[in-house]
């Protein structure tokens, strides 16, 4: 056979997997294309499903690694570095690069549809959000090959350990940059997927409608929102402390706490973001083998909004009880968690009885969906133990705690997660699983994991992350115990795999609509579902073919993939070899650029929204909110900048005058000109309102001019400061690394503007905006006055107080 | 009237500020306070006037919401500093 | 009152928590089991029964479970607070630590340095304040249940109550590099008479071993 015929044949093959799982490829489109360039949420959401796949088998092989390792005492199967390695990358890969993106998966093909919308928000943004997920784990993973080998800090990554004097190595650089990336991923996600939610509802979903699957990802989206910028400027403050020499995490100022803080302000709430999406599928699952619909569902949202959702960010504080956090706080801390088991104890409560009155078939999702409930028992039981300031002191930094949480992110996360998928696969696939061998991973996969982690809960006096123990500890049985359940319940994964296979491929069909549920994701019918809420079951037979929607696919795009490959090969390269980094840098700005002259072209267009529900912001579009809520992430990345500085002022008593540093009266100049810049920003928006293009182009001009007039004299304050007698530099102390990297991030903010700007004057020119056409312009609008506000708090505290 | 007076309320608050930090004592609480609540009204003006808050449909709620996150973001990483 | 006390009060209630929402998933399933003949089909109100506006439930939940919650967290502030006091003795020997990679510095009030091995008095109140020169440690006595984090920069006390003579072991709870499996001290306990002794020989020589 020739090459050619070899190919006609892969992408015959493909072509029949494509169609299973429902993937309408654009006329022309080879399968590569179709697949690397895809926007439409579905493809998108396949591509996290398969690579999550991957990355929980690099992350399994080093926790079965571990698990070797630790099997006998003084085990010499890993050194201490290469162990330190596998537990730090085993749990950033897990959680972030496994779990989170699992849910992520079905959340991408399945909230549209549940809600009826044609696609998610931003199309463009989805996809990115995917590649940038992709790269940033290729990042984090080329710490293996690099000197001193991956991150090894733990997946907290603790300072001062995680500065470059105590891992001079590029690993802990690739994985701040890694998780740079992953950060940028997920807040496009939430983004995305919020507006999806509030704005595209079809007509008749109303907030109650709404399916449970939706709810628990919405509350998922905005704990991420709030969470993810803060870690962002944490990273980033990680990244220029081992680049540039700042001092933010190795100073004594509170430098490691401030780490602590940053990180367990978002590190708590993913756990939480980690459990929701499974638990959102589980609910539907128990509702629909039992045949009844969700108990209490109201109150479970209430429980989640209004209880879970703010407690999660008010109780990281129990991973700092050692810490020296005064003792009020510890109390506040230690209350505020118990009080947060309650909506979680709720949700269990309420899912068993979901349950009462119905006629409980217990196939596989149903089993692994009672087996998530059950595991969340005995994690929260345990977790209530860890919460206990008291308990705390002996608990911490011991298995105890690791077995806590594996309840919960394996238990609990992955039972439910492995529950959609025999759950919702069918409906990609259209083929359905061997029930038997389903049945038999669950128990298999039941049994090995509670070996392996229930006997960690009475390893009281084991510390966490040690390579190797003495024989004298006793710890030896129990340990090589877990590793027996560890290889079993590996193994037994084997199964799930070979169900996926079969699923794909040579399963028995299982016709539209096997389970027979009413959900508009089965049925593609929200009218039905909206009419005959709450119906578990379908009164009618129809349901859509295998996975395609009414819609046209939506339109292919290239930069999403080059942006990210861009920004992976500069980020590689910042660590590795410079020429990688200029390559890097170009194939990134040439991404953005091809994306802009999409946009100045109208060349990416999806299709218009009908009017449908979108209370409480009726008169918005979802563009709109986009803006806000991106707005809104931003406003938190800035509140976590200001903070930081806020909580390092507050822990170094002499701070230098700034009169005695800076160039007041040319700041003050500078910050006239800014401040100028959002009048005529505003004087733009308001002619192009009126119908003035000609005053439009005038005013945006002018906001070009003063918007780069305050950038370069910012850079001519550098620049003086840099050759000052003596130099004030980002290393030279607290004083100059706050300095450079406050002012530095809202320089970026400048310089994105005026690239914004670039684009709405050649636009302009063009003729591209009208009376009734200026969208673009008030999202610059707002976008620059937002600018503004940061300025507004960041000027007199760098330059007055 | 509108935006010309608040354009110009903004300049001048901003310079206040900086006359504020030569002419009080730089021990003072006081100093810091007054300078911050100067800059919570320049930045309250670029909310209402430049973002055009005031004509956006339910601006309550949206300016309610990221007031709030602001707001809960702040006293959280306050709680945090109170580190001794 | 003590570690024990408050360890077993979470591990009885959390038990009994655990076994009543087991017994009750359990008791769900096997009651409301699909029977033959019995399958909800889609037109059977049972599977049309709008439930979201259930508020006793919930409600019902959320007292049982704060009075559960309410109970074991105020034993745990009222033993905290208990133990948080440091109780002063005249005979109570403070010790500063300093951790570091990957040992334990025990530093006495006379200035005598001792690397790894910490002696201190049986019987007696022993005060460690603990902080670190690189890294974050965690020192942690399990014997004594007592830990607390060693953060360079600032320090932490810790305090024990010394009984029998004997061997203790002291580790680093805190992943603080390669040698971190290691970072093992020892606690020597001894009669009262002894160390004083040892400790009175202390003054006259000068650092001791290592620093």
């Amino acid at each position: 056979m020739s090459v050619e015929d070899r190919l006609d044949a892969i992408e015959k093959r493909l072509g029949k997997i494509e169609k299973a799982v429902g993937v309408r490829r654009k006329t022309g489109a080879s399968w590569l294309k179709s697949w690397l360039l895809t926007t439409d949420h579905k493809q998108v959401g396949i591509l996290y499903f398969v690579t999550a796949f991957y990355f929980l088998f690099l992350g399994g092989i080093l926790a079965l690694l571990m698990r070797t390792q630790l099997a006998s005492p003084q085990n010499t199967l890993l050194t201490s570095a290469a162990y330190n390695q596998a537990v730090s990358m085993h749990g950033l890969i897990m959680v972030l690069w496994f779990l989170s993106p699992l849910g992520a998966a079905f959340a991408n093909y399945f909230v549209p549809l549940q809600i009826g919308a044609k696609d998610v928000a931003f199309p463009r943004f989805n996809a990115f959000s995917y590649w940038m997920y992709v790269f940033g784990g290729i990042v984090a993973l080329t710490g293996f090959f690099v000197p001193g080998g991956a991150a090894s800090a733990g997946w907290t990554n603790y300072a001062p350990l995680s500065s470059k004097i105590f891992l001079p190595g590029g690993g802990e650089t690739l994985i701040a940059l890694g998780l740079l990336m992953l950060w940028g991923s997920l807040t496009m996600g939430s983004v995305n997927l919020i507006a999806t939610i509030l704005s595209m509802r079809a007509p008749g979903m109303t907030w109650i409608k709404v399916p449970t699957f939706t709810w628990f990802t919405l509350v998922t989206q905005l704990m991420l929102l709030w969470a993810v910028p803060s870690i962002f400027s944490g990273t980033l403050a990680l990244i220029v402390d081992r680049s540039l020499g700042s001092l933010f995490f190795v100073s004594s100022g509170g430098s490691s706490v401030l780490w602590d803080n940053m990180w367990w302000f978002f590190g708590h709430p993913e756990v939480y973001v980690v459990i929701l999406p499974g638990l959102g599928a589980a609910a539907e699952i128990i509702s629909v083998f039992s045949g009844r619909p969700l108990y209490a569902k109201k109150a479970i949202i209430l429980s989640l909004v209004f209880g879970m959702l703010p407690f999660s960010f008010a109780i990281y504080g129990h991973h700092m009880f050692l810490t020296g956090i005064n003792a009020l706080e510890r109390e506040i801390f230690t209350m505020n968690t118990e009080i947060n088991t309650i909506p979680s104890g709720m949700i269990v409560i309420c899912f068993a009885a979901t349950m009462i009155g119905g006629a409980v078939k217990f196939k596989t999702p149903m089993l692994m969906a009672l087996g998530s409930i059950a595991t969340f028992v005995i994690g929260g039981v345990t977790g209530v133990f860890d919460s206990s300031l008291f308990l705390d002191v002996q608990l911490r930094g011991t298995y105890q705690v690791v077995s806590h949480f594996h309840y919960i992110m394996v238990g609990t996360a992955e039972f439910a997660l492995f529950g959609a998928i025999y759950y919702w696969m069918p409906r990609w696939t259209g083929r359905m699983y061997n029930e038997a061998i389903g049945k038999l991973h669950f128990i298999l996969s039941f049994i090995f994991f509670n070996i392996i982690f229930f006997p960690m809960t009475f390893l009281l006096d084991m510390p966490r992350r040690i390579y190797t123990y003495a024989p004298a500890t006793g710890w030896g049985t129990l340990n090589y115990i877990e590793t027996i359940g560890a290889w079993g319940f590996g193994l037994a994964q084997i199964l799930l795999l070979y169900l996926m296979i079969e699923m794909a491929t040579f399963g028995k069909p299982a016709g539209k609509n096997p389970w027979g549920v009413s959900s508009p994701e089965w049925t593609g019918d929200v009218e039905s579902y909206v009419k005959n809420y709450p119906a578990v079951y379908s009164t009618e037979s129809h349901a859509l073919d295998g996975g395609a929607s009414a819609h046209a696919a939506t339109p292919l795009n290239s930069s999403p993939i080059i942006i990210s490959a861009g920004l992976a090969m500069a980020f590689i390269g910042l660590v590795t070899s410079l020429p990688l980094l200029l390559v890097g840098i170009v194939v990134g700005v040439w991404g953005v650029a091809a994306w802009f002259k999409d946009d100045l072209y109208g060349l990416f267009k999806v299709p218009d929204e009908p009017p449908g529900e979108k209370w409480p912001f009726n008169h918005l579009s979802h563009v709109k909110v986009g803006v806000w809520l991106a707005l809104a992430g931003e406003m938190i990345l800035f509140t976590a900048i200001i903070g930081s500085y806020l909580f390092i002022r507050e822990n170094v008593p002499i701070w230098p005058p700034p009169v005695a540093i800076h160039n007041i009266r040319l700041a003050t100049f500078n910050t006239l000109l800014l401040f100028s810049s959002g009048m005529t920003a505003f004087l733009a928006l308001y002619s192009i309102r009126n119908g003035n293009r000609n005053g439009f182009l005038g005013w945006i001009g002018a906001t070009f001019a003063l918007a780069a007039s305050f950038l370069s004299i910012k850079i001519i304050e550098w620049f003086q400061l840099l050759t000052s007698n003596p130099p004030f530099t980002i290393a030279s102390g607290l004083p100059g690394s706050t300095y450079y990297f406050m002012t530095g991030i809202h320089a970026v903010h400048i310089i994105v503007g005026l690239a914004f700007m670039g684009f709405l004057i050649t636009k302009g020119l063009k003729g591209g905006f009208s009376k009734t056409n200026y969208d673009a312009v008030t999202y610059f609008a707002l976008y620059w006055a937002f600018v503004d506000i940061v300025w507004v708090f960041l000027f007199p505290l760098l330059y007055l107080m | 009237m509108g935006m010309i007076t608040v354009w110009v309320y903004i300049l001048l608050a901003t310079v206040l500020e900086v006359i504020v930090s030569y002419v009080l004592p730089n021990s003072w609480a006081l100093r810091d306070t007054v300078i911050g609540v100067i800059a919570i009204t320049v930045a309250a003006a670029v909310v209402m006037f430049y973002m055009e808050l005031k004509y956006q449909p339910r601006w309550e709620s949206l300016f309610l919401l990221t007031t709030l996150f602001f707001v809960c973001d702040l006293i959280f990483i306050w709680t945090a500093s109170l580190v001794h | 009152m003590g570690w024990e006390y408050v360890y077993n009060l979470y591990s009885y209630l959390g038990i009994v928590s655990a076994i009543v929402a087991f017994v009750l998933i359990a008791y769900l399933c096997v009651r409301y089991r699909a029977r033959s003949g019995s399958t909800l089909t889609p037109t059977n109100p049972k599977t049309r029964e709008n439930r979201d506006a259930n508020w006793k439930g919930p409600i019902i939940v959320y007292i049982l479970m704060a009075i559960v919650l309410v109970t074991v967290a105020s034993q745990s502030f009222a033993t905290y607070n208990a133990f948080s006091r440091v109780p002063s003795s005249p005979t109570t020997i403070h010790i500063n630590v300093v951790g570091h990679q990957f040992a334990w510095t025990f530093i006495y009030a006379n200035g005598f340095v001792s690397e790894d091995i910490a002696y201190v008095p049986a019987n007696s109140i022993v005060v460690f304040n603990v902080t670190s020169r690189d890294v974050y440690h965690q020192f942690g006595i399990p014997y004594f249940r007592v830990k607390t984090d060693a953060i360079p920069g600032r320090a932490s006390p810790v305090w024990i109550q010394t009984t029998d003579p004997g061997n203790y072991t002291v580790q680093c709870f805190e992943l603080c590099g390669a040698g971190h499996a290691t970072m093992i001290g020892t606690l020597v306990v001894e009669d009262p008479a002894t160390f004083n002794q040892w400790y009175a020989s202390t003054g006259t020589t000068s650092s001791g071993a290592g620093t």
